[in-house]
């Protein structure tokens, strides 16, 4: 079984945006539409990226909208799995645990579940059944992942319990980024950090409904200023690998998203991708 | 002229006069070059053109210079290796540019 961080080191990570539907409305998400449409993923289509992408070890991330509502998510993730190259992982509200349970069982597909909605003075709010409990220590990489809203960083200390449950290798903590109204977050990486992000984003998008690469996916929906975007063919795929499609955007130069202080990825993962 | 004299970078001008180069980053990212890709030419004839991430990677490691000490570079084959060489080379002489533009005023 490959471990996340081995993933992490070793593999790109590209979204796959399968819908933009979901059945929730997290207010700090922007890449979602409660209508409910393009639920079956074409499958011709998959095909035809996951073989452009073929010798390039990437993590797939399986995502929206809400992965759980696609019909066919399992012949999805089959055609994902059948490249050793590729690692699926799949980010769900929880809907998939609910729909499809046996992608918890199976360790070759990284679950995560982002079902903490928020912490308030009174309840940690979830975006699943309250029956739900937070995935413990796991040997199927099924992680919690648990944003730091400005409420957690308020409330957390309500929950001393639930942190303590929360606290283990098979949760992911994630910066929480300033994209809501109201929410005032307005730190800025250095430029550099920002330049490198956007060499090889964080991350690239393969949009299902408009099929075509989209740079950025901060700057996907509901913004002013829309992420740069490419025909998916062979050659944008090569370039898009080798470090020779993205550039450093005019909307990266104000990004307020978090940028990891140290590049959005170890050196040494640009070290044994740069061998090209 | 660039020379490195006693592990110090020297900028040599047309009447002789040697200039040291002070910037103490700039003597970090030529140690660090050194571990990265083994011997350093510094010659400007070897810029040509590189994707940006080579830049990125150069100027990163003078922002912070611990960044280039998180691995052994083993697996690094030649081909990216001479692509940071290049882009170390263009970072330099932007730098070396700047340093003699922004010199002591001697009016």
């Amino acid at each position: 079984m490959r471990t996340l961080d081995q993933i992490q080191t070793n593999y790109f990570a590209i979204d796959f945006f399968l819908t933009m539907s979901c059945n929730k409305d997290c207010h700090y998400c922007t890449s979602y539409t409660l209508e409910q449409r393009n639920l079956t993923v074409d499958m011709d289509f998959l095909r035809s990226t996951l073989h452009y992408l073929r010798d390039y070890k990437c993590r797939i991330n399986l995502l929206g909208g809400e992965p759980g509502l696609i019909k066919n998510l399992y012949e999805v993730i089959a055609e994902v799995k059948s490249n050793p190259n590729h690692v699926c992982e799949v980010l769900s509200n929880s809907t998939v645990r609910r729909r499809y349970p046996e992608v918890l069982k199976d360790p070759e597909i990284i679950y995560v579940e982002h079902m903490v909605l928020d912490f308030y003075e009174h309840e940690i709010t979830k975006l699943g059944p309250k029956s739900y409990e937070f995935h413990e220590v796991n040997e199927f990489n099924n992680y919690n992942l648990v944003i730091k809203t400005p409420n957690f960083e308020e409330f957390k200390h309500l929950y001393p319990d639930d942190i303590k449950k929360l606290s283990h290798k098979n949760t992911l903590w994630k910066q929480f980024n300033g994209r809501s109204p109201g929410f005032n977050v307005i730190h800025q990486a250095a430029e550099i950090d920002r330049k490198m992000c956007s060499a090889f984003p964080m991350v690239p998008v393969i949009d299902f409904e408009k099929q075509h690469i989209v740079h950025c996916s901060k700057k996907f929906a509901n913004n002013s200023i829309l992420s740069k975007n490419f025909d998916i063919t062979q050659e944008n795929i090569d370039k898009m690998m080798t470090f020779n499609l993205f550039k450093y955007e005019n909307y990266c130069v104000n990004c307020t998203e978090y940028v990891n202080p140290k590049g959005h990825f170890p050196l040494k993962k640009y070290v044994s991708l740069l061998n090209v | 002229m660039i020379e490195i004299i006693n592990n110090r970078i020297v900028n040599i001008d047309d009447d002789g006069n040697m200039v040291e180069i002070n910037d103490a980053n700039m003597i970090e990212l030529y140690n660090s070059m050194k571990v990265m890709v083994g011997d350093v030419v510094i010659d400007e004839s070897l810029i040509k053109p590189i994707e940006d991430i080579y830049h990125y990677i150069i100027e990163k490691i003078y922002t912070m210079p611990e960044y280039a000490h998180e691995i052994s570079f083993k697996s690094f084959d030649e081909h990216p290796k001479e692509k940071l060489l290049i882009a170390f080379n263009k970072f330099f002489f932007d730098m070396i540019e700047k340093y003699e533009n922004t010199g002591p005023n001697t009016d």
